[in-house]
């Protein structure tokens, strides 16, 4: 190979103790290739029970929320349920009073009377 | 390299850590993270013993080694271009021999392509044939030539217009 008549670059040492580093390097390369199998299997048991915190719990707490939500009676038309006879509240003249619905001819017109 | 024990692989360690440490720094320029790299690359070959060929060991260690430097160089600019860090002046190691640190030498390697910089280092520093240095970076023999023709009168003429030329 053409050498040229001085040489570019200076030969430098490495730092010692490289080969005694590289044997510890080996060694714990060796113990922590020894370790995966457990390590991996608790990992992937952690990450399953994760998994199930984060999607399972919120969604049966959801639910729960959502029936509470739907036995509304808004819900009762939307939902076809038959509605529940429910006694009309008004307030007249600061009082409460119970109305009563009466029969009218005009469908257009509704009739009430206060008890 | 089925079968290789660890004393063996150490042995070839010591046989090649100097070469590699060579080529090494002058992609990174600091002692402690050439080392460290040198021991990486012979740790990833360590793992995938079985399946290197005895004839082809030595120009994977040297691949291997070459591509973890220029990725940790690759790294080592992003940060200093994310953390708006300035390169030092000088590169800060003070087990080195005077005169080594040539800000123009380092930075004529450093203008090279890194096809022309792989070249000029593995035929200078690691004192391999174009033969091997083709085995190493996948080209022919006569592009190997030719790039460290190419590399060198780079170098050269980066030095002559910076005013020095010794290391």
């Amino acid at each position: 190979m053409n050498r040229d008549d001085q040489p570019l670059f200076a030969v430098l040492e490495p730092p010692p103790g490289g080969a005694a580093r590289l044997r510890e390097r080996l060694l714990s390369d060796r113990s922590s290739a020894a370790r995966w199998p457990g390590t991996a299997i608790a990992g992937l048991a952690a990450l399953v029970t994760l998994c199930a915190l984060l999607f399972y719990l919120p969604a049966q707490r959801g639910e729960r929320a959502d029936a509470a939500m739907l036995e509304a009676p808004e819900f009762d038309r939307l939902l076809g349920r038959e509605r529940a006879a429910r006694p009309l509240i008004v307030d007249v003249n600061e009082h409460t009073v119970q109305a009563e619905a009466v029969p009218s001819s005009d469908p257009s017109v509704r009739i009430y009377r206060l008890r | 390299m089925t079968g290789i024990d660890e004393a063996c692989w150490i042995e070839h360690y010591r046989a090649l850590e100097r070469p590699l440490y060579n080529v090494v720094y002058r992609w990174v320029w600091d002692s402690t993270e050439s080392q460290d790299i040198v021991q990486e690359a012979f740790l990833r070959c360590w793992r995938v013993r079985g399946r290197i060929r005895a004839e082809t060991f030595k120009a994977l260690v040297f691949r291997t080694a070459i591509n973890l430097a220029a990725n940790h160089r690759r790294r080592k600019r992003l940060w200093r271009f994310v953390s708006f860090e300035s390169l030092p002046e000088e590169p800060v190691d003070g087990g080195a021999p005077p005169g080594v640190w040539s800000r123009a030498l380092r930075d004529a390697v450093e203008s090279l392509p890194e096809s022309l910089k792989r070249v000029l280092l593995l035929s200078e520093l690691a004192g391999m044939s174009y033969r091997e240095i083709a085995e190493i970076t996948g080209v022919r023999e006569g592009t190997v030539g030719s790039r460290r023709a190419r590399a060198l009168a780079i170098v050269r003429r980066k030095l002559e217009s910076a005013g020095g030329r010794q290391q």
